[in-house]
């Protein structure tokens, strides 16, 4: 059974940043970096966000021997909740304490 | 009762073993192009379950353009740490969480009796219950190689529909 709790203040930012221009597809690491998450917190996000049908993945191909990339951007339905959030007032950026405990 | 202690360890032991030994050949031909932080994460992407897959390829893929051996590895660390959490968990996955919480119960198992009861086996007992317990989980990352399923054979075997 599919849970619908309200987002984490992690994910939130994360959606944050990926409404930020939601036309552009974005980097796993670009994403973590900005919103000052370890991968170990943002791909679990990520994949919720996916499976909530709020994130759409692609891949670049890859480059001489770098590997195909993923990509996300925002769907329809994720552009709707970060406009949600935002008119709720939770869709600021929401300061991350860096307590490794809190991150998951 | 005493005995029943040793099992557990002693299985995990024969395991590790056991995947030792199976380990896949390739790894010496692979060279010094795999480092570390590549080797734990086919390590990681090999714990997430099937449906899961694409997303572990995300993560590969994403490595793959990361810089740095110290960025690199805390991004292979993240990974796995989310390979190990990200449900539903694969077969591999459930297979080192089930090593970790029998080797956690033996060690607080011996640990509770010796206290309570005030067993005394001697000091040989604990170094071969801790070695066998800690070896365990410690030694996932060194395996990365293998199969994941294969880490742990008796785990596999008891997780596996086959």
């Amino acid at each position: 059974m599919q849970r619908n709790r309200p987002p984490s203040p992690q994910a939130i930012n994360v959606l944050r940043a990926l409404a930020a221009d939601p036309a552009r597809w974005r980097y796993g690491y670009d994403l973590a970096t900005e919103v000052h998450l370890k991968s170990g917190s943002l791909y679990p996000i990520l994949v919720r966000l996916a499976d909530r049908g709020l994130l759409e993945t692609s891949w670049e191909p890859g480059v001489g021997s770098r590997p195909p990339r993923h990509l996300y951007r925002l769907t329809g339905d994720g552009r709707d909740l970060v406009a949600a959030l935002t008119a709720a007032g939770a869709g600021r950026t929401v300061p991350i304490t860096h307590n490794r405990w809190s991150e998951a | 009762m005493l005995g029943g202690l040793f099992f557990v360890p002693m299985v995990s032991l024969l395991g590790i073993l056991i995947a030792w030994y199976r380990r896949d050949p390739r790894r010496f031909l692979d060279g010094p192009a795999e480092d570390a932080p590549l080797r734990l994460m086919r390590w990681a992407i090999g714990l997430l379950a099937p449906q899961r897959a694409e997303w572990g390829q995300a993560m590969l893929g994403e490595l793959g353009h990361i810089e740095g051996g110290i960025q690199r590895m805390r991004f292979a660390l993240g990974c796995a740490g989310a390979g190990l959490v990200l449900p539903p968990w694969g077969r591999a996955a459930t297979g080192v969480w089930t090593m970790i919480v029998l080797a956690t119960g033996a060690v607080g198992l011996y640990a509770g009796m010796a206290v309570h009861y005030g067993l005394g086996g001697g000091d040989w007992i604990w170094v071969s219950i801790l070695t066998g317990s800690c070896s365990a989980p410690c030694s996932v990352p060194v395996l990365s190689y293998a199969g994941p399923a294969s880490y742990f054979p008796a785990c596999s075997a008891a997780c596996s529909s086959r």
